[in-house]
């Protein structure tokens, strides 16, 4: 059997970042990976903005709301079911081979090319050092990582109040992209009430986002076509695709799709990699020196207690409590609508009271368009056609607030995998996540602070909606990094405790999510641990 | 009525409330399409109601203002929703979904709206009685 360098196990933004660093460096890698890419509708969406494909294009149901009408969410709204039908493909696979039980903890996985990071929504935030020294990661380090990272996928921002939240303090950056009326009619309210809200402890700006402004490394800059939540056209928004797209050429890397990694098994200084075939079930195997695993930190859990047969036992695993709010700033009631709306995150609110760049809350704020109409009718408590009449008023007004909130974990959070030979790997996840009263405060008096900052700038929030655990996204922990070298551990250069070559680029070993976006700092972390792989024994 | 023939007249009776117009042979065709999902197929009693509502057009907008209030989940009121989906994605209805302008006295309209769609839901309720 060939034996190559490193084998890195997922094709997402930290298995992309990782395969980078290595290949760059020049040693053989190998990328195992789900695969699974949009055959549905990859070419299908017109280069023309949204407005135009409105008027113009007969066959644009197919995209917005589904050619099997998979936009339009027929029973209760589960993490994902918001995914456009164009990027529904990143749930591709995952019910059958990633399959997990849980009453309260509804996460999104993916078996995709270009994992979650099809459909990030850009924002990025550098820890400050006491959020990385919290998290378990050394922060010299990751200040040389975000900047390596911000370089390769190409970072737009400004210079302003968030800055020590955001990434704007890293250079080469690119302008941020123009607010569209939502966005600038709250700007310019914050900016008249600043001090007090500083006082309160929110900070607003413009966010950070790997989203190219300007034409730069075959991308085009940002084209205002609001069809962010469908397509990534001209390539100005990063996705880890691009990355891997571009690796394929280089004669050092190759990339395997439609595969599940089961478990890995070292002896005798190789690693031996087991993995399942998505299409024709086989098992295959693959061998390498040393083995990076990046599948993300819930699949990365899996492979690990599976690779040691460690059924039940737990591990722990923190997630972001993550909550929106819809609201309206009057002002703009029944007014001229923008041409050109921006579907990403156009401003960042940080909720700091205390100044101590820790246990930072973080709001993004989007306006409202291309996702349709239909989505919000559905839940208001008029009917159809009357509902519509005031969507329509609304519609220039509406602003949708996601806050993040600062996440550590405790007893309550933790997976276990349980055997389950009905199952194609032969078990089954199974995870309990509930907070404690305490920070079910914390969450609560975060949505309160924020909803009377929004007031004092004239933007009303209409309602709280708490998706459930798991909903934001983000998730880590699993193996938390450690100084000794323990099974289910990492250790802080990222290797697994107790192996010889098995490294964890994903954020399995964070050991605090700061509420700040995360992918960033796992993409800046993936880079670290990729190096230290290639310095290591 | 037969199932198929019911559900292009229930598209047309949306299409007609909505729009105020017929409903164009390609909307009905996908509207056939989308409510095959299991979360929209309709129990008897409920297809008793949609042939009434069908018969009698001028109850839609009261068992509309009705389920919006008090029956959020009616199958009813998610095949409405998927009927707006459809003709929301037809460039044939565009002017009617375009963004608008509203004038200073809109909000007005708007306020007597919100007072007679009360008074629909309250009317939609008794029509519900029956059913």
């Amino acid at each position: 059997m060939e034996v190559v360098d490193y084998i890195v196990v997922g094709s997402g933004c930290t298995g992309a970042m990782a395969a980078q660093t290595l290949v760059e460096a020049g040693v053989q890698v190998l990328m195992l990976d789900g695969g699974a890419t949009d055959s549905k509708y990859a070419g299908k969406i017109p280069d023309k903005d949204y407005l135009t494909i409105k008027r113009d294009e007969p066959d644009q149901y197919e995209y917005f709301i589904g050619k099997d009408f998979e936009g339009i969410p027929f029973g209760q709204v589960k993490t994902g079911e918001h995914l456009t039908p164009p990027r529904k493909f990143m749930l591709n696979y995952v019910r059958e081979w990633m399959p997990m039980k849980s009453d309260n903890f509804f996460p999104l996985e993916s078996l995709a090319l270009g994992g979650l990071g099809n459909g990030w929504g850009l924002g990025c935030c550098i820890f400050s050092g006491d959020e990385l020294r919290a998290a378990g990661l050394n922060a010299a380090e990751m200040q040389g990582a975000y900047q390596v990272v911000g370089n390769r996928i190409g970072i737009s921002g400004s210079k302003d109040d968030a800055e020590p939240y955001t990434a704007a303090s890293l250079n080469d950056l690119m302008p941020s992209l123009r607010m569209d009326s939502t966005g600038a009619n709250l700007y310019q309210n914050y900016q008249r009430k600043k001090s007090g809200l500083n006082r309160m402890g929110f900070y607003m700006g413009r966010p950070s986002l790997a989203l190219q402004t300007v034409d730069r490394n075959g991308r085009k800059a940002y084209q205002y076509k609001d069809l962010d939540f469908y397509c990534d056209q001209d390539k100005s928004a990063y996705r880890p695709s691009f990355t891997i797209d571009e690796l394929r050429n280089k004669p050092n890397f190759r990339y395997i799709g439609g595969v599940v990694v089961l478990k890995f098994g070292e002896d005798d200084g190789l690693v031996t990699v087991t993995c399942r075939s998505i299409e024709t079930k086989e098992i295959l195997t693959y061998q390498c020196r040393k083995l990076l695993l990046a599948a993300s930190c819930l699949s990365t859990a899996r492979i690990v207690l599976r690779s040691y047969s460690a059924y039940e036992v737990r591990l722990p695993v923190i997630s972001n409590p993550y909550s929106y709010l819809p609201a309206l700033q009057p002002y703009l009631l029944g007014k001229d609508a923008d041409a050109h709306k921006v579907g990403f995150a156009q401003l960042s609110l940080f909720y700091d009271p205390d100044g101590s760049n820790m246990n930072v809350a973080m709001g993004s704020i989007y306006s409202y368009r291309s996702l349709m109409a239909f989505h919000i009718l559905k839940e208001t408590p008029l009917g159809i056609k009357t509902g519509f009449r005031f969507l329509e008023y609304m519609m220039p007004a509406f602003t949708i607030v996601g806050l993040f909130h600062p996440e550590r974990g405790s007893a309550q959070k933790f997976l276990a995998l349980h055997k389950d030979p009905r199952r194609l790997t032969g078990d089954e996840l199974r995870v309990n996540y509930t907070l404690s009263e305490e920070e079910d405060r914390r969450v609560n008096h975060n949505e309160r602070e924020y909803s009377k900052a929004l007031r004092s700038m004239n933007c009303f929030v209409m309602k709280k909606i708490n998706p459930g655990q798991g909903s934001g996204i983000h998730y880590a922990g699993t193996l938390p990094f450690s100084d000794s070298n323990e099974r289910f551990h990492l250790l802080r250069n990222g290797k697994l405790g107790n192996t010889q070559n098995i490294f964890v680029a994903d954020g399995s070993g964070f050991n605090y999510l700061p509420a700040k976006g995360l992918t960033f700092s796992l993409m800046a972390n993936a880079h670290r641990v990729a190096l230290n792989a290639l310095t290591a024994g | 009525m037969n199932e198929l023939s019911l559900s292009r007249q229930e598209m047309n009776c949306y299409c007609r409330y909505l729009l105020g117009k017929a409903a164009d042979e390609r909307s009905l065709q996908l509207f056939e399409g989308a409510i095959q999902h299991e979360a929209t197929i309709l129990s008897d009693d409920e297809i008793i109601l949609l042939e009434f509502m069908i018969r009698n057009p001028w109850s839609i907008g009261s068992i509309d203002a009705c389920m919006g209030l008090f029956f959020h989940n009616h199958r009813l009121r998610k095949r409405m929703t998927i009927a707006f989906a459809i003709l929301e994605t037809n460039p044939m209805y565009f002017d009617f979904f375009r963004p608008r302008v509203f004038g200073p006295t809109y909000f007005l309209n708007l306020s007597v709206s919100a007072v007679k769609e009360l008074f629909m839901a309250l009317t939609g309720r008794i029509i519900l009685l029956f059913f």
